[in-house]
């Protein structure tokens, strides 16, 4: 960088130009300062303190997050977090799958493009006591399979994290695929089509036409979906867990943003033990999406 | 043309000014507050949440104070998830927007707001303290402030049992109840024989382990070893009832007697009113919809048998297990009380309990003056009232009751023993101090 600092190169013209974007995006700056980066900074400090929610706000050090790590808390919760991601690459495979389908117009397109979004506008808790009903252990899913003579297989799906956190994954991307697909298919709208057809002409099957074609050329819009996607399955599978299982029984299928709201305003007064449990959550999203964003580049650099 | 455009100009001015001066007048004549109810299981019976919300009986009662006070209105929030209302309430205090009156769990509920709690310690006359139970329940024991006025219903729990299934099973609990957990034991294997499911709860929220569990535990272990493990003078892992108890009500479970779904359903009270079940581990405000649903003839209710050894017997949990607390940040104290007292004055505890049929709070009314016929379940449950221990999960101290509340259902699942819920229990303790 010059002595003159970063504007030192521009000259008079567009410097005021720049001044002027500057003002332009300050108050929107402002405003995400205020509602995102003060939060997060009392939060930070409210890790370090035993408070109670309302007077009780000692410095207690790192106890906070002694307590989560050393309990096995924090590895259990953060167990079930992973597991959920396994819907990431499910919802978009299958999202980018749908989404060249729906590009192509196969016959019904338009009727399936509003298939597929329907599960988005359906409210995630009436989702979760849908699927609790539907894996009940009297629910429709163990019916059939009563009735196809596999007893064995009718369990209680929501009583154990062994069945119950399949479950939940196949309901995440049951929900998401809509999303997915919507912003797959907006991406591939900047895709000129001769290069579809020119596809066809040289004999591209539908696969090949998926993964060389369409693939390569929306590298970013994937990776968007795949960062939105870890963000959401970290901060924001609440209503789901709430009406399935509550996170139960115990913490078996708890996971880190429920785990945040079960210490600070269900059961217990550990705001101060919650805050720490949020910072850890905010660094695992952070460190989690520089990966996405580096893999991301790289694939760029590759294809794109 | 000036000369009226003016005239007209100063008359409206003039007119506004009065008008503003009228408003605001009438603004600061208006005396507001604010009130959350707990729409779960008080003053909103499920049956009403079918109707428009001013058919319900505390949309009713607020217009009854407003007519009765003119000037003041009263504005009704429904906190939908309740146990989320305490720190809900909190969080307001904090923020300087707590509602006036909150209706919120009595007990360590309300200890832990003390701080953001008017003390309304002067404020009780000396009839209500007399005529109404459960001051012990609103009462700080810290500092022996009153912290609230207990609400209309005196809960009681028990077994709610389908009397059918049971006469079909040879069994008759109105004569000859099962007294011990032995019996209890032997009653529920012939139901199962039978092909009928003896016990259900929706249990993913420890219900039963509230209801009935407790009064096992506090029945075997009493409130003061309870207290000193929540104070950590004592352990947990030592308190023999509590594994007992517990031990009990896991058994229940294992034995096929519980229904299998009980940690994932959340439809045993609708079985039950199908009659598909014959008993359900359940508290005073859902006899009425049981009756509705089954015949009040095929209705009983069944005190907890008690388990060997035990300290306390034929008693049951049960006490008010909710209150109206006032904030101490409302700019209408008098007001708030005011209201409070209203609602639980004789006349307006008459009026509610026409609506759901639960036991008073105030001594003062009887089952004759509620219209309860000698032998029904309502008269019961009165008689049941005066045999109750207050609520054991509502006596435990914050630091162990969110534990208490999310790991019983794993004990229930085998995921945990009795003992490693109890080594827990200990921790909880040890951390919070």
């Amino acid at each position: 960088m010059s002595k003159k600092g970063a504007f030192g190169a521009l000259s008079p013209q567009e410097l005021k130009k720049a001044k002027i974007a500057y003002l332009c995006v300050l108050p929107a700056l402002l405003v995400l300062v205020l509602v995102r980066a003060y939060p997060i900074i009392v939060v930070f400090l409210k890790s370090f303190t035993n408070w109670d929610g309302l007077f009780a706000n000692d410095f207690v050090g790192l106890d906070n997050y002694k307590l989560l790590f050393g309990s096995g808390m924090f590895w259990n919760l953060f167990r079930n977090n992973m597991y959920l991601l396994l819907s990431v690459p499910l919802q978009v495979i299958i999202g980018l799958i749908v989404a060249v389908l729906l590009y192509e117009h196969v016959p019904g397109w338009k009727a399936f493009r509003a298939i597929y979004y329907v599960p988005q506008i359906i409210s995630l808790v009436i989702l979760g006591y849908l699927f609790k009903t539907m894996f009940g252990l009297e629910g429709p899913l163990n019916q059939v399979l009563r009735s196809a003579g596999l007893e064995n297989l009718a369990v209680d799906w929501l009583l154990n994290r062994e069945t119950a956190l399949p479950v939940m994954v196949f309901c995440v991307t049951w929900y998401s695929i809509g999303w997915q697909t919507i912003v797959i298919l907006g991406g591939m709208s900047s895709i000129d089509t001769s290069v579809f057809e020119a596809a066809r002409l040289d004999g591209a099957n539908f696969w090949q036409r998926t993964f060389k074609i369409v693939l390569p050329m929306i590298v970013s819009i994937i990776t968007y979906c795949v960062v939105m996607a870890v963000i959401w399955t970290f901060t924001s599978l609440f209503p789901l867990i709430y009406s399935m299982t509550d996170g139960g029984p115990g913490f078996e299928t708890m996971t880190l943003d429920y785990f945040i709201y079960n210490k600070a305003f269900q059961r217990g007064n550990q705001l101060g033990y919650a805050c720490s449990a949020s910072v850890v959550l905010l660094i695992i999203v952070l460190i989690i999406t520089a990966i996405e964003m580096r893999i991301s580049d790289a694939a760029e650099e590759k294809w794109g | 043309m000036k000369k009226v455009l003016s005239i007209v100009l100063a008359v409206a001015m003039v007119l506004g000014l009065c008008l503003v001066g009228t408003g605001c007048a009438k603004k600061e004549e208006e005396k507001k507050l604010t009130i959350w109810i707990n729409g779960n299981d008080s003053y909103i019976a499920p049956a009403e949440q079918e109707k428009s919300q001013d058919q319900w009986y505390i949309s009713q009662a607020i217009k009854r104070f407003e007519e009765a006070n003119p000037g003041v209105k009263v504005e009704l929030i429904v906190q939908a998830d309740t146990e989320a209302a305490h720190q809900q309430f909190k969080a307001d205090a904090l923020a300087n927007t707590a509602p006036d009156i909150a209706n919120l769990w009595t007990g360590q509920n309300i200890y832990a707001l003390e701080d953001v709690l008017l003390d309304i310690t002067s404020m009780v006359p000396q009839s209500d303290k007399d005529n109404i139970s459960g001051w012990d329940a609103v009462t700080s024991p810290k500092t022996g402030a009153i912290l609230g006025y207990p609400t209309a219903d005196n809960q009681v729990c028990y077994f709610l049992y389908n009397r059918q299934i049971i006469n079909d099973c040879g069994l008759d609990f109105d004569n000859n109840p099962p007294k011990t957990t032995e019996e209890f034991d032997a009653a529920m294997q012939i139901i199962k024989d039978k092909g009928y499911q003896p016990l259900a709860q929706d249990e993913g929220f420890p219900w039963f382990g509230c209801y009935i569990g407790a009064y096992w535990w506090v029945s075997c272990s009493t409130y003061p070893t309870i207290i000193s493990d929540c104070e950590g003078t004592t352990k947990f892992v030592d308190d023999e009832g509590l594994k007992k108890a517990y031990s009990y009500y896991k058994s229940t479970f294992d034995n096929g007697y519980l229904n299998a779904d009980a940690l994932t359903c959340a439809d045993s009270f609708n079985k039950f009113c199908q009659g598909k079940v014959a008993m359900m581990p359940q508290e005073s405000s859902v006899v009425q919809d049981a009756e509705a649903a089954l015949g009040a003839e095929n209705v009983g209710l069944l005190m907890p048998p008690d388990l060997p050894g035990s300290v306390i017997t034929g008693k049951t949990i049960g006490g008010p297990g909710q209150c109206f607390v006032i904030s101490k940040q409302t700019k209408n104290p008098e007001l708030a009380l005011k209201f409070v007292q209203f609602m639980d004055s004789k006349d307006e505890m008459l009026n509610f309990l026409k609506v759901q049929p639960k036991v008073p709070t105030r001594k003062d009314i009887t089952a004759a003056d509620l219209g309860y016929a000698a032998g029904s379940n309502q008269a019961k449950l009165v008689e049941m009232s005066a045999n109750t221990i207050y609520w054991v999960d509502n006596s435990l101290y914050p630091s162990v009751s969110g534990d208490f509340y999310a790991l019983l259902p794993s004990v229930l699942a085998g995921k945990m023993t009795v003992e490693e819920f109890a080594a827990q229990l200990d921790t909880d303790v040890a951390n919070a101090k």
